[in-house]
């Protein structure tokens, strides 16, 4: 099967679960759609967007058969919304992350990154085990990089997945970086 | 004058009136070296220390780490520094005038066991002092990201945080 009927299976299935299991958690007030799916570059990954944009990072580690790194990526005040929902508050309540949010968006990296390594996993027939989620908020470049400088030695490929945040009349767009430890994901893919 | 963006792995030398700029450094390193009489200036976007290379990855790297006198690989700090000061003393710098300056090297994630920046912050310090550069400025570690401006006319680095 080609690679891109292939990620677009993968795009189609992942939308579905995380749709409805962020919608779940935050009381069917927010939706997610994966607009795009492609494998790209490290170095050259997410080069037109600003590097000094305000990002939040939920980083999980992956271990398993495929070891590696994803990565999940959003507009700082997509971080206040979500908080808002989760914890309900007030629409534009939330204006500082302590630990209590970051727990909050943490379970909600975890639920993004966590349904997409698993239609990953189960399409590509690698077990892939997700770890601990990490929270970080800063600039979209220094987000990226740590990840990046970690896996770049072993490998160059990432694949790169643009999503969409619905709440009510705003659509938000973020990212998902999927890493793995050997250029194995490419060839999995391409031999399915 | 322009600004001259310097992406990661990259390296950029300048005489004159022009900015080198590295835009949202996480666990990278940026490496700037500055002759202010000559008034040339070189911004390098590091993102590993060669001896951060487990044996492993050395044998399957080798061939790409091959110091390529057309192409050779700064993404390493230790290459960087290198080709850097090839190119400055090519444009007519003096080593003894050369000054150094380090941004970067933060741990963003503290789940990462390993803290490369700091590794390459401490290994770049090593390799300039082999080559008898002073480090005269650092902005280094923490978990803060950092956009850097570094003006070749007067030899001045501007640092941006997030706050």
């Amino acid at each position: 099967m080609p690679t891109e009927h292939i990620l677009s299976k993968i795009t189609r299935e992942a939308t579905e679960k995380a749709s409805l299991a962020l919608s779940k958690l935050t009381h069917q007030q927010a939706s997610l759609e994966f607009t795009k799916i492609e494998l790209g570059k490290v170095t050259t990954v997410l080069k037109t967007l600003n590097p000094e944009s305000v990002v939040t990072g939920i980083y999980l580690p992956i271990s398993g058969d495929a070891k590696g790194a994803s990565l999940l990526i959003f507009p700082e005040k997509v971080s206040y919304l979500l908080c808002d929902m989760l914890l309900n508050k007030k629409m534009g309540t939330t204006q500082k992350i302590t630990e209590y949010e970051k727990s909050a968006l943490n379970e909600v990296g975890n639920i993004i990154l966590g349904t997409i390594l698993t239609v990953l996993s189960n399409n590509i027939k690698v077990k892939m085990i997700e770890n601990i989620p990490n929270y970080c908020q800063d600039m979209l470049g220094a987000v990226v990089d740590q990840i990046i400088v970690e896996f770049v030695q072993k490998t160059e490929d990432v694949l790169i997945i643009e999503l969409v945040f619905h709440f009510f009349n705003t659509e938000v767009k973020g990212y998902v970086l999927i890493i793995f430890e050997t250029e194995a994901l490419k060839a999995l893919i391409e031999n399915m | 004058m322009k600004n001259i963006e310097v992406n990661m792995g990259d390296i950029a030398v300048v005489k004159g009136e022009d900015n080198l700029t590295a835009s949202g450094i996480g666990s990278c390193l940026v490496i700037t070296l500055y002759d202010a009489k000559q008034r040339i200036g070189s911004l390098a976007h590091s993102m590993l220390y060669a001896h951060r290379l487990s044996a492993e990855a050395r044998d399957l790297k080798d061939e790409r780490r091959k110091v390529n006198p057309e192409s050779p690989d700064t993404k390493y700090a230790d290459i960087a520094i290198d080709e850097m000061l090839k190119r400055v003393l090519a444009l007519g710098a003096k080593k003894e005038d050369i000054v150094a300056k380090l941004i970067g090297g933060a741990n963003m994630f503290s789940a990462f066991k390993s803290d490369i920046g700091k590794e390459s912050v401490e290994s770049s310090r090593i390799k300039l002092k082999k080559e008898g550069i002073t480090i005269v400025g650092e902005c280094v570690g923490g978990s803060q990201g950092r956009s850097i401006e570094f003006s070749v006319a007067t030899g001045i680095v501007t640092i941006k945080t997030k706050f």
